[in-house]
């Protein structure tokens, strides 16, 4: 419908494949959040139902990053202007990808000039807000000579799908027997249930008030760990949420990443 | 759309935007090449609601039928169940526009049929099995259809099935704890990762996309089907 509207459909042929936008960084507000004096659509609309790509992540305008709170909480984008008021559809998976730092050089075992100082600056420019809510943060090494001589991994996109497939599958049948038709993902379910269904094992629980408090979880994040632990969960088809699951799902926050940053 | 008598002019009123204002010489070239001229007379077009801008070229096609159904070329009662949108060519064709499809839904809403681009066809087709819908190639063709010498067919949903080949997580060596990543993001749902990386994160966050269930599994299931409809 996003795409219809845009004109981006094809011969009237809708997609079959969910979209993959991936706009570069110089893209301005109404570019990503849609608006103009002719309101159109913008990236985020677009990728509704898939993946929003944001590569060098800092490079972005802070304030069009920023921009993207509102549709990452609600799912939908809505542009007020004095003559239009148009709520766009974007329910979308942002996916962002950053350098450590500017010069490029701030991975393990290398090291940067200008210290900590040029990693943490080019870090400071991504808001908190809009860290919080990230779900999984991870910082991936350089790749070695030694990863590059292996033989290509057996597994491939086709597996992976089975084993997401299968986990949508449970999170379905879940929220349908819970009466709640209206969600489909964890990402999509709402606190009250979230409680319901994500309460992890007695050590789970534990745990997560523990990592709570050390590492300072606003609510929104509690909310968010509890929720990829269910996730982690359903990808094992357990029943039950683990302590191992929070454990995985405590590593993924930002907040983790930062504080052994800091300690390093 | 009135035909008065008075000097011999074509007005749009209704806060028209420039595309919408020029249709006025898309309109006049379209009816000289299907063989029917501007009558010498005063004809205004009124687009309601008259404080509301009009933008777009999509408002040709009901222009000019309005016009051909004031000149009597095509029974009132013909068009009376249908709601156009499409843009005309100098010569007659019918160009597509975008938004056919809210279109469709919007004029199956207010019970009637829609009149849009064949190209846009198979696109308004989604919005249902029930809704009445006239995809045309050339103004000719629709004419022909009211007067019952051809006959448009109704246009078929289509999908895009030839999507460009994705990358494959296969290709990936090492960096496991990305694609673990990955996975856990597309079995969640809407969970958004931040992949920080020296030179490595195109590649994973591509192969995100494979990774969700596809779009489409049998009818509806589609996109734009999903969620709330877009207001607008």
């Amino acid at each position: 419908m996003v795409h219809s509207l845009a004109g981006e459909l094809m011969g009237g042929k809708l997609a079959s494949e969910r979209p993959f936008r991936a706009p570069h960084h110089s893209a301005s507000m109404a570019a990503l959040v849609g608006g103009g004096t002719r309101p159109r659509p913008g990236e985020v609309s677009l990728a509704h139902l898939g993946v929003l790509f944001l590569d060098e992540l800092p490079e972005f305008q802070p304030g069009v990053l920023d921009a993207l709170r509102q549709p990452l909480e609600a799912g939908e984008t809505v542009i007020a202007r004095a003559n239009h008021r148009i709520a766009y559809t974007s329910r979308i998976q942002l996916v962002g990808a950053m350098n450590p730092c500017k010069c490029g050089n701030g991975a393990p075992g290398t090291s940067c000039k200008r210290g900590p100082r040029c990693a943490a600056d080019y870090q400071a420019r991504i808001s908190g807000p809009l860290l919080d809510r990230i779900d999984l943060q991870i910082e991936v090494p350089a790749l070695s000579a030694a990863d590059l001589v292996l033989p290509a991994p057996t597994e491939g996109s086709a597996e992976v799908r089975a084993r997401v497939t299968r986990a949508r599958e449970l999170q379905r049948e879940r929220f349908t027997a819970l009466g709640a038709r209206s969600m489909r993902t964890n990402a999509d379910c709402s606190g009250r249930i979230l409680e319901e269904i994500a309460t992890p094992d007695p050590e789970g629980v534990a745990l997560l008030r523990q990592a709570a408090d050390a590492l300072h979880l606003s609510a929104r994040g509690f909310h968010r760990t509890l929720r990829v632990a269910r996730t982690l969960a359903d990808l094992d088809g357990a029943e039950m949420v683990a302590r191992m699951h929070v454990a995985e799902a405590l590593s993924y926050r930002g907040e983790t990443l930062r504080q052994a940053s800091r300690a390093a | 759309m009135r035909i008065t008598p008075g000097q011999t002019a074509l007005a749009i009123v209704g806060l028209p935007a420039k595309a919408v204002a020029e249709s006025r010489e898309r309109v006049r070239n379209a009816l000289h090449a299907v063989g029917l001229g501007m009558p010498y007379r005063h004809v205004t077009v009124n687009l309601a609601a008259a404080d509301l801008p009009k933008e777009g070229s999509q408002f040709d096609l009901p222009i000019v039928l309005a016009m051909m159904v004031a000149m009597e070329a095509i029974a009132p009662d013909a068009v009376a169940g249908y709601a156009a949108i499409g843009e005309l060519a100098l010569d007659g064709s019918i160009r597509t526009v975008p938004g056919a499809l809210p279109a469709a839904i919007g004029a199956n809403a207010m019970g009637k049929g829609l009149i849009c681009p064949a190209a846009c066809g198979s696109e308004a087709a989604w919005a249902g099995e029930d809704v009445d819908i006239l995809a045309a190639p050339h103004l000719l063709s629709l004419v022909n259809h009211f007067k019952g010498l051809q006959t448009l067919s109704r246009p078929k949903p289509n999908v895009d099935r030839d999507a460009a080949a994705l990358p494959d997580l296969g290709d990936v060596k090492g960096q496991e704890s990305a694609k673990r990543v990955l996975e856990v993001a597309a079995a969640g749902g809407a969970q958004s990762f931040d992949d920080r990386t020296a030179g490595c994160g195109e590649v994973h966050a591509r192969g995100a996309a494979p990774l969700d269930p596809p779009l489409i599994v049998a009818g509806r299931n589609a996109r734009g089907f999903h969620g709330a409809q877009p207001r607008g």
